[in-house]
């Protein structure tokens, strides 16, 4: 399959106040491929979650706050419907903590609002291993039993990339494992589903060793900027690596 | 079918306590047979505005709950309902305390008056669900000291009739008005229906509500202007009846679970029963004196809640 471009950022940012002393991000650019796994890689607050919602276009697009220009396939992307974008890009978040008591599968066909398919539902509750607990309330689930339910949300929205951010910390090591590689394998084209067309995955994952084990490429935050993008190895110079997480470089991540 | 069936149990208890509604009270048995229509003037716009308030405050308070994302959500933690008690008040101090009318639609004007500055907080995108909740109950505080303040300089006899009347009384239905009240709890109900989808996935909360595609703030508008609505269906009939938005859409989801195409038809019919029975109550137990619906709600129903908050906080 021929990679093709997906998404396309220009210049982005975002800012809380008017002012320019709001800003959360500044003049991001980047490029998202289809068959590529991307790390987003950054220290806390530096902006990553705000970034991949507004790629998503979750936050919306008002004038206020946002600046720069999106493009899916060529096509305007702040001018589409946000459920023509949630088919397109799932967002999923850290945390799923409802207020009230929903089932499983009654979480799984919310995203069906997306798609307007059912037939997702169950491959994603097979795909996550939920089937055994589809119509528990997700209020007495843990939060690694979460997490895979709402990363099972997001397939049935139908999406052709994935933004994980931080979706995966709180499952167990054989899960973390187990549910990354399969969706790495979708990714990459290894293995064809006929049910889920996912062709690019954005992760974003403080454990090291998650975030690098499949990414083909890496955009790095620092500050509401993009100091580097690329191809992992060039991207993650040591360089940069220093300015992100300046304490521990030395000890620890080099000598990976 | 199965929703037929589950729409079923409610729908023969809200006819056989209206029946019994009808049936019980002061009035001769020989006198019903020979009037019926005394007796509809008496007991059928009462027990009918019984069945639209109940349901208006139910659906209400189902509704509020999703929106902000906290199931001790209810049309008066709003503040909503202060504004009608002020607009209330006001009414029967300036001397509408003749006409009932009066009191209602001022009622009905400090119902909105309050709503305002919520919508408007709403419709601003980096105001979350909590903030709005707080602004509120902010706005209830603000509210009651209004009230207080207006009844501490004026108190002229509507003033007082006026703050009776906001305990939750229904022995002023009229036929027209229950009617009314009716046909808007149901048209209301209906519109915030063809959006069951969307409050479903609010259910989630904000953030997982977007990420799905929904539009938010235009929902978080629409919803919040429909349940205010209602709020002021509720309170501009009968003042304020208290418990039976928080109650009853808890007590639904908990038999059906929380999807709103289940949860809102159930809450109009259980509401309905709930504030019927109640009013029933009131007016049988210490008769030949009457107990007001609100009073009743409340005494039957804080502790109620409180026995089911101790009960859910043992299971986590």
């Amino acid at each position: 399959m021929a990679e093709v471009e997906l998404l396309r950022a220009e210049r982005i940012g975002w800012c809380v106040s008017g002012s320019g002393s709001g800003a959360i991000l500044n003049e991001c650019s980047v490029s998202l491929h289809s068959g590529k796994w991307v790390t987003l890689i950054g220290p806390n607050g530096a902006g990553k979650s705000t970034l991949l919602q507004l790629l998503a276009g979750t936050l919306g697009y008002p004038r206020s706050h946002f600046g720069g220009s999106l493009s899916w396939r060529g096509q305007d992307w702040c001018s589409m419907r946000p459920r023509e974008r949630a088919s397109r890009i799932a967002y999923v978040s850290a945390d799923l903590d409802p207020a009230f008591p929903v089932t499983v599968e009654e979480v799984l066909g919310s995203g069906v609002f997306a798609s307007g398919k059912c037939d997702a539902i169950e491959p994603a509750l097979e795909f996550c291993d939920l089937a055994s607990l589809r119509s528990r309330s997700i209020t007495n689930l843990s939060g690694g039993e979460r997490q895979r339910v709402a990363l099972a949300r997001a397939l049935v929205q139908g999406a052709e990339v994935l933004f994980l951010d931080e979706a995966l910390s709180k499952m167990d090591l054989d899960y973390q494992l187990d549910l990354g590689a399969k969706l790495h394998a979708l990714v990459s084209g290894a293995r064809a589903n006929p049910v889920f067309r996912l062709s690019s995955v954005v992760l974003v994952s403080h454990d090291f060793h998650l975030s690098l084990r499949w990414a083909d490429q890496a955009w790095v935050l620092h500050r509401g900027r993009m100091i580097a993008s690329g191809v992992v190895r060039e991207a993650l110079s040591e360089q940069v690596l220093k300015i992100i997480y300046p304490k521990a470089v030395p000890g620890f991540l080099l000598q990976k | 079918m199965r929703a037929a069936r589950i729409l079923l149990l409610p729908a023969i208890t809200l006819m056989i306590v209206f029946a019994a509604s009808l049936a019980s009270g002061a009035m001769e048995w020989r006198d019903i047979i020979t009037q019926p229509s005394l007796l509809w003037e008496l007991r059928g716009a009462r027990a009918l505005l019984a069945i639209a308030v109940g349901g208006a405050l139910a659906v209400s308070g189902a509704l509020l709950q999703v929106l902000f994302s906290n199931p001790l959500c209810e049309p008066y933690t709003l503040g909503i309902s202060s504004g009608a008690a002020l607009g209330a008040v006001l009414a029967g101090s300036l001397g509408a305390h003749g006409v009932i009318e009066g009191v209602a639609l001022g009622s009905l004007g400090g119902a909105i008056l309050f709503m305002l500055p919520l919508a408007m907080l709403a419709s601003r995108r980096e105001v979350s669900g909590q903030s709005l909740l707080l602004a509120g109950v902010m706005l209830g505080f603000f509210g009651s000291s209004l009230v207080a303040l207006v009844m501490a300089l004026n108190a002229s006899s509507g003033v007082s009739q006026a703050l009776v009347w906001l305990l939750g009384d229904l022995s002023r239905a009229s036929t027209m008005g229950s009617l009314i009240s009716i046909v808007l709890t149901i048209l209301a109900t209906g519109w915030v229906l063809r959006r069951h989808a969307e409050l479903d996935t609010l259910l989630l909360g904000e953030r997982p509500a977007r990420a799905v595609g929904v539009e938010v703030d235009g929902l978080r508008r629409e919803v919040l202007a429909v349940s205010s609505l209602l709020v002021a269906v509720g309170v501009a009939t009968s003042g304020m009846i208290g418990f039976v938005g928080l109650m009853v859409p808890h007590l639904v989801r908990r038999q059906v679970g929380s999807l709103h195409r289940k949860v809102l038809p159930l809450c109009v019919l259980w509401g309905a029963v709930t504030v019927l029975v109640s009013d029933l109550l009131g007016r049988i137990l210490f008769s030949p004196r009457e107990i007001p619906v609100g009073v009743i709600t409340a005494l039957v129903g804080a502790p109620l809640y409180f026995f089911w908050l101790k009960g859910r906080s043992r299971h986590g």
